[in-house]
């Protein structure tokens, strides 16, 4: 499927594009439907604590574990029993709660989406593409 | 082009999404929370918090996509070099 660059609002009355997949996030009898940064450069899937909260994640209870990014430090844990619905294709998720991210929200990784599909980047067409695999 | 060139091209206009304009949906929403409609054209609720929209929603049937309001996007890394003035 191809999809279209979304544009996002920015205090500086400019916008700007980035690749976002509509994802449903399932566990344990709570779901939530949001949208995700599908993110090259990231290692793996990464949602915020609100997220988590809405989620019924019960995320303080969770080991902590520090980690670093291009932006400097954050604080994460680790949740392994996520389910995550893109674009009629489900498969499990282990995710890193993190406190304070932003602006993003939910992003997608090497680890996971990039694990289940071919995703192709036209930034020139300003579009980008999701080929999910096919298994037997 | 093949019969079968034709039916792909087909399939890949159907499967093409529309674009999710978050400047259009969220251009009366300064800060907190807001659910979309499951066609991405429009924004049903609103709210402080993600919490209190989920509430609200919950005599809706439709799906709804939740989504922060107040964000600023330019200051994610590398996002000015991928913007439209």
């Amino acid at each position: 499927m191809t999809i279209p660059y979304s544009p996002l609002p920015d205090i500086r009355s400019k916008v700007v594009l980035a690749p976002i997949v509509p994802v449903t996030f399932s566990c344990e009898g709570h779901s939530l439907a949001t949208f995700a940064l599908v993110d090259s450069g990231a290692s793996g899937a990464v949602i915020s604590t609100v997220i988590a909260d809405a989620l019924g994640i019960e995320w303080d209870k969770l080991p902590v574990s520090g980690g670093f990014s291009v932006g400097g430090t954050f604080r994460s844990r680790m949740f392994e029993h996520l389910t995550a619905k893109v674009l009629d294709h489900t498969f499990p998720l282990r995710v890193n709660v993190i406190e304070g991210i932003a602006p993003y929200k939910c992003i997608l990784g090497q680890a996971d989406l990039f694990q289940r599909a071919k995703i192709t980047f036209e930034a020139y067409k300003r579009e980008f593409r999701v080929e999910f695999r096919k298994y037997n | 082009m093949t019969v079968y060139d034709t039916i792909e091209v087909i399939i890949d206009i159907k499967n093409d999404m529309k674009k999710i304009d978050f400047v259009v949906l969220l251009k009366n929403y300064t800060s907190g929370w807001v659910a979309i409609s499951a066609d991405f054209s429009k924004v049903v609720l609103s709210g402080k918090t993600l919490r209190e929209v989920i509430e609200k929603a919950k005599s809706i049937k439709e799906k709804l996509y939740y989504f922060p309001a107040g964000e600023s996007y330019g200051d994610f890394v590398g996002a000015d070099q991928l913007s439209v003035l």
